[in-house]
């Protein structure tokens, strides 16, 4: 018994002192803020990416705008110089239409363009918060279009035409549409 | 053997030794973790910071883009192949395009930052020819005469080409 006592008197064992736990607090800190501040760059990272790709989507847009405004621009001035009456000049835009829309679709595969012809009473009903009847008299119809990304990025046009062939732009708006499943998209990775 | 003698004079000598020694283990290993810790989160803080310098300046080169590009649609044949903005360099490769009623500019935007390419975009204007056609997206604040193209340049162009 007294054996056994001795050598456990003479056995030190190594205990955690002050030093360790402020050492082992220390740590954690440190590692907790490396966390922290890892995943915060790698956030700054992604949405500087993501706001990089949404510029480039609504200018791939805006550039499907600018040139389905020269096509109709062109087209309208054939059906001018062509001599068609003012009142069978909306008509035959229409009719035209489709090629104006072709054209830019190939020129943005990604890009679907949808175009239709307007009377002047649906170009004011549709964009009645803009524009009352009064502000499209000048104008035998228009054209409205919407461009749409595979991202889900629109841009609306209203072109005006007025009965000498000038085309207006008299709307273009960039928008997104809400996509409800993207909101399961993880921008924060902390 | 009676407890106080284990601080008797003999054993004295032998027990402060290896207390040292255990003391001496327990230091170093201290020192072996406080290096390691150190060492991992130097090499994470390190990593935060250059992907938070390269978000910057990324975020950074897209606004630049973005300038540039609206500056070419403002004008887009007065806009200069290079432009310097800060450590950033902006190269602008303009082409224009003949169409039915006017021109077709189209622009390609690329931000450099020492060489390296940063971002790209690709912009176009449509310049019309001799009639008044306005392409400009309309402000909502401003008059209706303010929607038109200033293109006093623009449509003498068109009707050159």
């Amino acid at each position: 018994m007294s054996a056994r006592r001795e050598n456990r008197n003479q056995r030190t064992s190594m205990r955690m002192g002050v030093l360790d736990l402020f050492v082992v607090i220390i740590g954690i800190c440190l590692a907790v803020l490396a966390v922290l501040a890892l995943s915060t760059s790698m956030a700054s990272l992604r949405l500087s990416e993501r706001q990089t790709q949404s510029m480039q989507h609504i200018y791939d847009v805006d550039t499907a705008g600018q040139r389905f405004a020269a096509d109709l621009d062109g087209k309208v001035q054939d059906v001018v110089l062509s001599g068609v009456a003012a009142s069978d000049m909306l008509a035959e835009i229409n009719r035209q239409l489709a090629d104006v829309v072709d054209d830019v679709a190939s020129a943005s595969a990604e890009i679907l363009v949808e175009a239709e012809v307007r009377q002047p009473d649906q170009m004011a009903s549709s964009f009645s918060d803009e524009y009352s009847a009064s502000d499209l008299t000048r104008f035998i119809g228009g054209v409205r279009v919407l461009f749409t990304s595979d991202d889900g990025y629109l841009l609306t046009c209203l072109f005006g035409i007025d009965d000498k062939g000038a085309v207006e732009a008299l709307t273009w708006k960039s928008t997104r549409i809400w996509d409800e499943s993207a909101q399961n998209e993880q921008l924060w990775l902390g | 053997m009676d407890s106080w003698d284990y601080y008797s004079t003999s054993e004295r000598p032998r027990t402060t030794s290896r207390v040292r020694s255990t003391f001496m283990v327990e230091a170093l290993l201290l020192l072996a973790c406080v290096v390691i810790l150190l060492a991992v989160t130097i090499a994470l803080f390190a990593f935060a910071s250059a992907t938070s310098t390269k978000a910057q300046r990324m975020q950074e080169s897209a606004d630049i883009a973005q300038n540039a590009a609206e500056q070419f649609t403002a004008n887009p044949a007065g806009m200069p192949d290079i432009l310097s903005s800060g450590d950033y360099t902006v190269r602008c490769d303009v082409s224009k395009e003949e169409t039915q009623a006017g021109l077709l500019y189209n622009a390609y935007v690329i931000v450099l930052y020492e060489g390296d390419e940063m971002c790209s975009l690709e912009a176009s204007r449509y310049v019309p020819g001799q009639r008044a056609l306005s392409v400009t997206p309309p402000v909502e604040s401003a008059p209706q005469d303010a929607q038109t193209v200033p293109g006093d340049s623009a449509p003498t162009e068109g009707s050159q080409a």
